[in-house]
């Protein structure tokens, strides 16, 4: 029987040390992504990210959906509807109507501009005098 | 619906917000009982009291002894048409002429006095223009020099 070569056990030693330095970086960065270490060993695949978010904030969800609907339904903005356009001009109409032309008929209706002294008189007198 | 109702309260604002406006009341002055020598050519002075609402004193003819300048003899009861403008829009007025024979004025010289109250906003000063008869009755012996 051919005798058996046997490995010390420093070599053993030495070579479970050179094998978990190799490794631990890779498990280490696996561990922060909280992911599994890729299966892939080629260098192309680890530089292109091809995992996507589970939960992006920018994913269309149902209640957008529901709030573009009810945007849909109040149809166009307030100042494209002529009915705004024209309660706002009766309104300016009034306005000035009411600034402009009614001080002037109460004027008229309670007399008028001051009255002249009519020369057929004896004499006027009181407030306008 | 609102918004009638705020053109009406916005209405109601200037119009009360308005200039104040002048009432006249022209005032026909008009002689009785003057006869003997206490003739409506012998009065010089007219005196013009307004009171209630307001309160004034008006010489006709513009003072003291200016009164008979006004005397007609075509129409001796007649005085004329005094003019008097008020801002007031309520209560009364009350106008009373005292007419006289000499000067200065005084019991003792006055011939004569008339007297009206209208209440504003009732019959007869209720327009922008009213017309107001006013009758001075002879009464007293008058001054004579």
């Amino acid at each position: 029987m051919a005798p058996s070569k046997k490995i010390p056990g420093s070599v053993v030693a030495v070579g479970v040390v050179f094998a978990m330095m190799m490794a631990l970086p890779r498990f280490a960065r696996a561990a922060d992504l909280g992911d599994e270490p890729s299966k892939s060993d080629s260098a192309a695949a680890q530089g292109e990210d091809n995992e996507k978010p589970k939960d992006s904030i920018l994913d269309k969800k149902p209640a957008d959906a529901a709030v573009a609907s009810k945007k849909a339904e109040s149809g166009p903005p307030f100042y494209e509807n002529w009915k705004f356009w024209a309660v706002a001009g009766g309104v300016v109409a009034a306005a000035v109507i009411a600034i402009v032309v009614v001080p002037s008929i109460a004027h008229q209706v309670n007399g008028g501009d001051v009255r002249p002294c009519n020369m057929t008189f004896v004499g006027c007198f009181g407030e306008n005098q | 619906m609102r918004r009638l109702a705020l053109a009406a309260v916005l209405f109601a604002a200037l119009g009360a917000a308005g200039c104040k406006d002048l009432r006249y009341y022209d005032i026909d002055v008009t002689y009785t009982g003057f006869t003997g020598i206490t003739t409506t050519s012998t009065i010089q002075t007219c005196h013009l009291f307004v009171t209630g609402a307001e309160t004034h004193d008006f010489y006709v003819g513009g003072g003291e002894g200016s009164c008979g300048m006004y005397f007609s003899s075509t129409d001796p009861t007649k005085l004329g048409t005094i003019e008097y403008s008020s801002v007031a829009d309520s209560g009364s007025l009350t106008f009373d002429m005292k007419v006289y024979n000499g000067i200065p004025e005084g019991p003792g010289c006055q011939v004569g006095e008339g007297m009206k109250t209208l209440t504003i906003g009732q019959m007869g000063a209720d327009m922008t223009t009213n017309m107001v008869a006013l009758m001075v009755a002879a009464g007293g012996t008058g001054c004579h020099p």
